[in-house]
């Protein structure tokens, strides 16, 4: 006689379903150990990745004291890709934090109170989306000013939109479901509503289209401190690194293809991720079998 | 080949706006001189003007595109007219 399961939530089914995605489970093991290598080992070991000898300029990867050889400047390069791995992969995550909560409210008043805020809010939404994204990003930052902290509001204000519209529709669908009419019909105020009742049913969607965001973050940020706009040097940033080691890439390929690599690799992980993700809390888009 | 068309025509126009995103590193990679390596210097020397123009050209191009995109929705399928 088969055993009756206790009915978990739907998101610990998620989480289980996740754990049986052999490419999930490989890219959140890998995101999460970058993750622990950039912030650990800066906090266990005192490195210092602005540290110059310039007898020691432009070594090869493998050299003596030098896993991945060193910069211009003598420079270790695999201490700069420590401390510009944590500056990346922090700002994106920042990145990503303004979107959702700001683009997450606006959809949450939008979608539940619908009428002239709706309308109002979502054409606002639109004006934003007529600006392609980088673009958007880079008249944030003209307007700001460059630096790390602006140019992370200003690809967190160009992630907004996505999730407002992701929210809104999941809002407008479970408006009308029978238990959000049962909390009204015993009077529960309508804040109470939106929060507790509604905002988990959008969890989901805003985890997947977050992951994915997450990617897009990391390599807005790249890129705009690959153009100046970022990082300003000496600090140890990916896109950054690359935008100057470009002046080497004949005599010293190494110092643009590590960061290059570092970026497409956890980019890539990352984005499997969101796939992974999206599979798991949404099992009817998946292909395979649960 | 019609009915496949219609996706395809939707990311082609939100590709556009890809595209001038990546003109931006593109040019200043390989120093080309186009809009994108405009709109860089412009931000850099504090240009507000010139930022302003870039800006309002790729947007409403961008915008264009996409109502193009949309009316060519009713060349491919003709049922979209209608309805």
């Amino acid at each position: 006689m088969p055993r009756i399961p206790s009915s978990p939530g739907p998101y610990a089914r998620a989480w289980r379903r996740l754990q049986h995605d052999r490419t999930g489970m490989a890219m959140l093991v890998f995101v999460v150990a970058v993750a622990l290598v950039v912030i650990l080992v800066p906090a266990v070991i005192t490195i210092d990745p602005y540290k110059q000898d310039l007898r020691a300029s432009l070594l090869p990867p493998g050299s003596q004291g030098h896993l991945l050889g060193t910069d211009h400047f003598g420079r270790d390069l695999v201490l700069r890709m420590i401390d510009g791995g944590r500056a990346s992969l922090s700002l994106g995550l920042i990145a990503v934090t303004i979107a959702v909560t700001v683009g997450g409210l606006v959809g949450l008043v939008a979608g539940y109170r619908g009428g002239a805020a709706d309308r109002v809010l979502m054409r606002l939404i639109d004006v934003e989306l007529a600006f392609p994204g980088i673009l958007l990003a880079l008249v944030i930052v003209t307007i700001l000013g460059s630096g790390s902290e602006k140019l992370t509001v200003a690809v967190g204000i160009g992630g907004i939109p996505r999730f407002a519209r992701i929210v809104r529709g999941t809002v407008l669908a479970t408006k009308h479901e029978l238990y959000i009419e049962a909390a009204r019909a015993v009077g529960v105020p309508g804040i109470r509503i939106a929060f507790v009742h509604v905002l988990p049913q959008v969890l989901g969607p805003v985890l997947t289209i977050a992951t994915f965001g997450m990617a897009t973050a990391i390599l807005a940020i790249a890129a705009l401190s690959f153009l100046g706009l970022g990082a300003q040097p000496p600090a140890a940033e990916w896109g950054l690194m690359l935008s100057d080691a470009r002046k080497y890439l004949r005599i010293a390929w190494w110092l643009a293809v590590v960061p290059g690599l570092a970026i497409s690799i956890v980019v890539l992980a990352v984005n499997l991720l969101g796939d992974a993700v999206r599979d798991a809390l949404d099992p009817r888009l998946s292909s395979g079998a649960d | 080949m019609r009915n496949a068309l219609i996706p395809i025509v939707t990311i082609v126009g939100l590709q556009l706006g890809q595209l001038v995103a990546g003109s931006v590193i593109v040019e200043t990679v390989f120093a080309r001189q186009g809009i994108g390596q405009l709109a860089i210097d412009a931000i850099l020397s504090k240009d507000y003007p010139v930022v302003q123009g870039v800006i309002l050209l790729t947007a409403s191009s961008y915008v264009v595109a996409n109502l193009l995109v949309d009316i060519s929705y009713g060349f491919i399928n003709p049922r979209i007219r209608t309805s």
